[in-house]
């Protein structure tokens, strides 16, 4: 089953050359996809344009239907710098991936939320290691902490597809290590689409690698058919 | 072998619109001073009519019928400040939040409530408590509607501008994962504007503590009504005491509001 597929896709702000052009991608259940690429590739917009976060022309679909916000309730999100309220707790922050237009107030905190959000919170936490943190402040964590408190808060959301734009991003080379096997781990038997300029993480955690250049894809195949020399010579 | 002796810099070249401006500023100033401010030989006539005022004000009233009366007054002076300020605040928090650049559902409400926020600042409290005080009669409600307005202006200004400071990853993370703008008010804007907004608060009931004093001045209700009674009537010992018990509230209030501030930051 395709679960996320564009054709055609482009982005273009004004008369300035597109920073993506001529995408012709789909993704498959179950895999784990890495978008690699130099800085200004394309990545992180040809990231937010599959999953509906970008204004792109071209068609996209979700799980064989129109890219709807209806269908984006089965994308889970991790962001750069993981994008974290600082000031309240972790639990918190994991409760408020319930927060959806069809209700779900109570999930603007724990302590408001139904005790199914919270138990679902704390598993959540549980997944990524950091049940015992789950009343600390978000800005009381370490960056890699933090990241892996926002792959919980995208994972309490039980996503078909877990999304996350360079979720390594910020951390130093251990922690960054930690949070892409924390974010594989979790993942397990569900589709992950990410975004890396880290070769090193592509090719360890990725079964597929598309790799982009100037707004267009100029590689895609398996993660083992890919030596490293390959791939540097894309940052050459 | 000596080094050249360079010329010292000329003094930058005024233009001659740069001149006419500064002396026409300097003009404007000049005449302001002349004629309302106080010369030096008023000051020296002033000087013995304090003597003269401080001496009629001594000793200040003390009768206890007078003072519990005062004392009341002083309860209702602070009654139209908290009550003001509570109301001014709740209504400010949906203002605010339609004010707010980037966090408003709404442009063009933006845009009004802008507006109206500036308005309500712009025009002075005592001119809102005459507004009031014709439209809703003589007394503590007038005042108390006063401060209400008040505390919107202020309030409504500074808490947008907290929930514009507030970090907007969290708040384009939530609305990327499907929550709708109150949602992510409520979620990320208010939890992170919070300390900056309960300080704002604490300083518009300071203010409003302050207003309600002297709203009294044009029948808005409270000890400033007294005040000026007393001092129509030529009551100085009266103004006295109550002045004095201003000066210990608004003193003490002060320390108040500092010291939750304090606690807060």
């Amino acid at each position: 089953m395709i679960v996320l597929q564009a054709s055609g896709l482009r982005v273009a702000y004004g008369r300035a050359a597109p920073v993506l052009d001529g995408i012709e991608i789909g993704i498959g259940a179950g895999e784990r996809v890495a978008l690699v690429g130099p800085n200004g590739a394309g990545k992180s917009t040809l990231l937010r344009a599959l999953t509906g976060l970008q204004p792109a022309s071209g068609d996209r679909w979700a799980f064989g239907t129109p890219l709807t916000p209806e269908v984006r309730r089965r994308l889970g999100f991790v962001w750069q710098h993981h994008a974290l309220v600082r000031c309240a707790s972790a639990l918190t922050n994991v409760v408020h991936g319930l927060l959806d237009r069809r209700g779900g107030w109570r999930a603007v905190s724990a302590r408001t939320a139904p005790a199914a959000m919270r138990t679902a919170g704390m598993a959540a936490l549980s997944a990524v290691g950091l049940a015992d943190r789950a009343g600390c402040r978000a800005d009381r964590l370490s960056g890699g902490q933090a990241q892996r408190v926002a792959i919980a808060r995208a994972l309490v959301r039980a996503p078909d597809l877990l999304v996350a734009d360079e979720p390594a991003a910020s951390l130093d080379p251990a922690a960054g290590h930690d949070v892409m096997a924390r974010l594989t781990e979790v993942a397990e038997g569900r589709t992950v689409l990410f975004t890396s300029h880290d070769m090193d993480h592509a090719r360890a955690y990725a079964t597929r690698i598309v790799a982009l250049r100037g707004g267009r894809i100029v590689l895609d195949r398996p993660a083992h058919d890919l030596g490293s020399e390959t791939l540097q010579a894309l940052f050459a | 072998m000596t080094a050249p002796v360079l010329a010292p810099p000329r003094l930058p070249r005024v233009s001659a619109l740069s001149f006419v401006l500064w002396t026409g500023v300097a003009a404007v100033i000049l005449a302001s001073i002349t004629q309302v401010a106080p010369s030096p030989a008023r000051l020296a006539d002033g000087v013995p009519r304090v003597g003269s005022l401080l001496e009629r004000m001594w000793p200040p009233e003390t009768d206890p019928a007078f003072l519990a009366r005062m004392g009341w007054r002083l309860v209702e002076t602070l009654q139209i400040a908290l009550a003001g300020t509570v109301l001014g605040v709740i209504l400010s928090l949906p203002i605010a939040w339609i004010a707010a650049r980037g966090v408003t559902p709404t442009r063009i409400g933006a845009v009004l409530a802008r507006g109206l926020v500036s308005f309500f600042r712009t025009v002075p409290d005592l001119v809102w408590a005459l507004i009031f005080v014709v439209t809703v009669g003589l007394g503590a409600v007038a005042g108390t509607m006063t401060i209400v307005v008040d505390t919107i202006g202020f309030c409504g200004r500074f808490f947008a501008e907290a929930m514009e400071d507030a970090d907007r990853a969290p708040q384009e993370a939530l609305r990327g994962m499907g929550a709708s703008q109150a949602q992510i008010l409520t979620a990320a804007v208010l939890p992170a504007a919070a300390p900056s907004m309960a300080g704002t608060t604490l300083f518009a009931f300071e203010m409003a503590v302050r207003s309600s004093v002297v709203l009294g001045l044009v029948g808005a209700g409270g000890i400033g009504q007294e005040l000026k009674s007393a001092f129509d009537l030529f009551q100085y010992p009266k103004a006295a005491t109550i002045m004095l018990a201003i000066f210990a509230v608004v003193l003490v209030m002060e320390w108040i509001t500092a010291f939750l501030r304090r606690r807060l930051s």
